[in-house]
């Protein structure tokens, strides 16, 4: 349960700051997510997750609004792809972005505490 | 340290970079990414732009009081404003509404600013039309202006609607071209309206050619031969002023044979391809596309006794479209209606409630060429006229990026005459070969300054008779227009409005000696001599490019190879077998499938295979060609099935007949033709049937005659046709299969272009199709002058800019069909149709 507050809280970070501040602040979030989370295996999948769903819940607001269906087709005769893969690379991009963030977050903080943890002598795994 | 964690590190690391760098910078055509597929102000927000509907209001920094625009269902804004200033600030708000890309797309062609937006692919092009002086003419006569002058003020309170649109822009208003481009909106300067009509002009000049078509075929047969394949004077006579004569005047002279290719036109060539360079489609050029027609009718030739006028500007077909219609109303001033150029404060073809008028290109010679001797080869700072050196103006040029970045400084030189091409050419890696010591300037009455067109349509818009409207006019320089106008008075006038520059030693088709002050143009022709005719006998009057007055008249110089007559003469004849127009009848003719030259030609082809199945020497294609055509109806409908084989059989005659004109152009590549000679030009060689011009010099042992080029072209039209569309009467030969309208969107992007769109008229119609289908008719109207205005129009397109708009292409379809709307004119926002109002955006003064 707490995991999924945390995964909704997450994606309702993601979303207001991409509506405040900009995509770049998914990658931020994942960072932070990764920087700051229980260290895990699901860490980048849950932060690929949260970017994923932001993103595609204000795709699906744009939907509300107008004729996102229409608008992916042309984009996509655009650069000669079907109009769905448009869209899946708009939900892709901001999974990718928050998840590799996210993984190297935890792997630089995984790294930094084993260096801490080797310098001060322990021998614990 | 586990090696599992490093290499997580190191990939991780790796894809976030590589994601942040397509985030944020461009990636070969790609925008940046992050901003792009951003869902809430990226590309997908446009999405959610919504449509104006209901009441909107807005405040508008510089108005003096409210202003009110109804958009009507067409989407036409009718702005009620209570001063000039006020309407020109309304219409460029509205107008930034529906077409602000376009807008910023056009004032970048003609300032040379293009790479700024789209990136260094344009930088050669920027290079080429800032040597042009476009943006230099245009700064020096906004410099010149007089800001107190109302035409200075229209354009400063458009700017300001304008950008007061873009300052108030919301993620989904920025049209989608932007997020395409990575890129936001610019500012609009009061000074981007001169470029846009620089750009204009430039256009309508043939993009600077007609010199460069002679040139090129003076190189190849020489000097006589070159100006009888551009004639002076039209073998065909229906000119624009009236003659008296109601039937066209057929003066076939000889063709001189060709003659020694003139090695000193070869090198102006080189100099001038280099300078115009890629401003220039040849093929458009060649093909003369502009192809615009106008016509009025007296009250006496007409069924309700009102006069009518009519207007079909042909230029090329881009969504969305080049015009905006628009009605501005200012209570006691302005009461006008028609079409603006997106980024003019101005309408420029339309009406008012007592006058109407529309343009076609004159197509005058108002560009000379003047060879220049500089003092340096490698940097010149002056130019020797009349035993003078005179010092060069120079101009520095500075080319960014998208960026902001650099790309590139030029330093451009000019003469009093005009920019200094060859200078430019020859530091130009491509012109490393040019002599810089012998440099041509350019003279372009367009580049002489002064804001005469905008005045002219100032006062256009004003004018409450066809002499108001003449006396309107007469500051308008260039493009040289034929101006056709009608009034609620029953007057019927038209002139040739621009400055045609006097020469003081013969006519404009030679390189000019710089060095003689005696070269210059003396001035320019008196208003007197323009062309003109009012209320004729004839009971109308009519212009399709055609010579504009008859030689025989006056014959002073004016310009050469004028477009065919064969839409001129389908109009005359039209209008004066008919005595009781109608607006309908008026709609109808603008899309006439009828063809003069059809006409003309198709008897040459049928008596050539008379007279050859009389001697025997039958070829059974060309006789079932014959056949085929001689039950043709000329008639360019799309249903028609013979005109193909027709536009074939013209096609192989042109191959055939000027073989002459074929250079050639190294290994693995075809021969190509120099220019190709108006169609006039074979119809007076059909007059000659033993010239030497008829023989094709690739066939050896043989030489043709007329009637053996006519019978092979048609043998090898019937065999194109039948390897290209099956049989005659398989259904493939119908010429909407064939022919298409190609209206491109102004990227060129295909999905918001409407290509391969079948529409009626072929080479020589009233409604002319152009090979590639990328010209036509921008603008159809017609206009009934009785105690209230009746008018109807369309163009190809839709009001709004916006792909996703449903008035992006709802035009389109009408248009191509010939049909027109009929128009909304009211005096008041309470006499406005209800039923027929679409949204109102009432604007207020700044709080």
């Amino acid at each position: 349960m707490r995991r999924l507050l945390l995964l909704v809280f997450l994606t309702a970070a993601m979303l207001l700051g991409t509506i405040g501040l900009g995509w770049w602040t998914v990658p931020l979030l994942g960072a932070a997510w990764g920087a700051s989370g229980p260290i895990n295996r699901r860490l980048a999948t849950s932060a690929a997750l949260a970017g994923a769903l932001a993103w595609g819940l204000l795709l699906a607001g744009s939907a509300f609004g107008g004729p996102v269906g229409q608008l992916a087709g042309t984009l996509g005769g655009i650069f000669r792809l079907p109009g769905f893969i448009v869209i899946l690379l708009t939900l892709l991009f901001p999974a990718l972005l928050a998840g590799s963030a996210a993984a190297l977050a935890a792997a630089l903080r995984e790294i930094v505490s084993r260096a801490r943890g080797s310098a001060s002598g322990s021998i614990l795994p | 340290m586990r090696r599992a964690d490093v290499v997580r590190g190191i990939v991780s690391a790796t894809l976030l970079a590589a994601l942040l760098h397509v985030g944020a910078r461009r990636t070969g055509p790609l925008p940046p990414l992050g901003a792009f597929l951003d869902p809430h102000r990226g590309v997908w927000s446009i999405a959610t732009r919504a449509e104006p509907s209901g009441r909107e209001t807005a405040e508008l920094p510089g108005l003096s009081g409210s202003a009110e625009v109804v958009f009507d269902d067409r989407g036409v804004p009718h702005i009620f404003a209570s001063s000039s200033e006020d309407a020109a600030r309304a219409l460029g708000y509205v107008v930034a509404r529906d077409r602000l890309f376009q807008m910023e797309l056009r004032w970048r062609s003609a300032a040379g600013r293009l790479s700024e937006l789209v990136g260094d692919d344009a930088l050669d092009y920027d290079r080429q039309v800032r040597a042009l002086g476009l943006a230099w003419s245009a700064q020096r006569d906004y410099a010149a202006l007089d800001p107190r002058s109302p035409v200075a003020r229209a354009i400063v309170a458009y700017a300001e609607g304008v950008n007061a649109w873009i300052d108030g822009l919301s993620p989904p208003d920025v049209a989608l071209e932007y997020a395409l481009l990575g890129a936001r909106p610019s500012r609009w300067e009061p000074v981007y309206s001169l470029y846009v009509i620089k750009l204009m002009g430039w256009d309508l000049s043939y993009w600077g050619t007609p010199d460069l078509h002679r040139l090129r075929l003076q190189s190849k047969v020489g000097a006589e031969a070159a100006r009888a394949l551009l004639p002076a004077k039209a073998p065909i006579q229906q000119p624009v002023q009236p003659n008296g004569r109601t039937e066209p005047r057929f003066d076939f002279t000889p063709l001189p044979p060709p003659g020694e290719p003139d090695t000193a036109a070869e090198r102006w060539v080189r100099e001038l391809e280099l300078a115009l360079g890629p401003l220039v489609d040849e093929s458009l050029s060649q093909s003369a596309p502009l192809a615009s027609n106008n016509w009025a009718v007296a009250p006496g030739r007409t069924a309700a006794g009102y006069a009518l006028l009519a207007g079909d500007p042909h230029l090329e077909l881009t969504l969305p479209a080049i015009w905006y219609e628009a009605h501005l109303a200012v209570p006691g001033e302005l009461d006008v209606y028609g079409v603006t150029v997106p980024s003019l404060p101005a309408v420029l073809i339309g009406f008012n409630r007592d006058v109407a008028w529309s343009f076609t290109n004159t197509g005058a010679d108002v560009i000379d060429y003047y060879v220049e001797e500089l003092d340096a080869p490698d940097r010149p700072r002056r130019y020797f006229v009349d035993g003078v050196w005179r010092p060069l103006e120079q101009r520095l040029e500075e080319y960014y990026g998208r960026g902001g970045a650099t790309l590139a400084t030029d330093t451009l030189l000019f003469t009093h005459r005009g920019p200094l091409t060859a200078y430019r050419a020859g530091s130009d890696s491509a012109g490393g070969s040019v002599d810089v010591a012998r440099a041509l300037s350019m003279r372009w009455t367009l580049l002489d300054g002064g804001l005469g067109e905008l005045e002219a349509f100032w006062n256009a818009a004003r004018a409450a008779s066809v002499e108001e409207w003449l006396d309107g006019m007469l500051p308008f320089a260039a493009p040289a227009q034929n101006g056709v106008v009608a009034d609620r008075n029953g007057t019927i006038a038209i002139r040739s409005i621009g400055h045609y520059p006097l020469r003081l030693d013969g006519d404009g088709l030679q390189i000019r000696d710089g060095r003689r002050s005696t070269s210059d143009w003396s001035g320019f022709w008196p208003v007197e001599r323009y062309p003109f005719a009012v209320d004729p006998e004839q009971g109308y009057l009519a212009s399709a490019n055609q010579q504009p007055i008859d030689p025989q008249v006056d014959p002073t110089y004016l310009g050469a190879d004028w477009p065919s007559p064969w839409r001129a003469m389908r109009i005359n004849a039209l209008l004066a077998a008919d005595s009781a127009v109608t607006p309908e009848a008026m709609r109808r003719y603008q899309t006439d499938p009828g063809n003069a030259r059809a006409d003309l030609f198709l008897p040459f082809f049928l008596a050539a295979l008379d007279r050859q199945a009389e001697t025997g020497e039958m070829d059974a294609s060309a006789l079932e060609a014959a056949r085929l055509l001689g039950g043709w109806d000329r008639r360019y409908t799309k249903e028609n099935e013979r005109a193909v084989l027709f536009e074939y059989a013209m096609s192989e005659i042109v191959e055939r007949t000027w073989d002459e004109l074929l250079e050639e152009r190294g290994e693995g590549r075809l021969p190509r033709r120099v220019f190709t000679p108006g169609s006039t030009v074979l119809a007076s060689l059909l007059h000659q049937p033993e010239n030497v011009w008829w023989d094709d010099r690739r066939t050896q042992w043989i030489v043709e005659d007329r009637d053996a080029i006519l019978a092979a072209s048609l043998a090898a039209a019937l065999d194109r046709a039948r390897a290209e569309h099956g049989g005659p009467d398989e259904g493939g030969w119908r010429w909407e299969r064939i022919r298409h309208a190609n209206i491109y969107h102004l990227l060129g992007l295909r999905p918001f272009s409407a290509l391969q769109l079948p529409v009626q008229g072929g080479p020589g119609n009233l409604n002319p199709s152009s090979g590639s289908g990328r010209h036509g008719a921008s603008w159809r109207m017609v206009v009934e002058l009785g105690p209230e205005i009746r008018a109807w129009s369309i163009y190809p397109g839709g009001q709004s800019g916006h792909p996703l708009s449903p008035r992006y292409r709802d035009r389109i379809d009408k248009w191509m069909a010939g049909e027109v709307d009929p128009i909304l004119f009211p005096r008041t926002v309470s006499e406005v149709d209800s039923a027929r109002v679409a949204s109102v955006l009432e604007l207020t003064p700044e709080r």
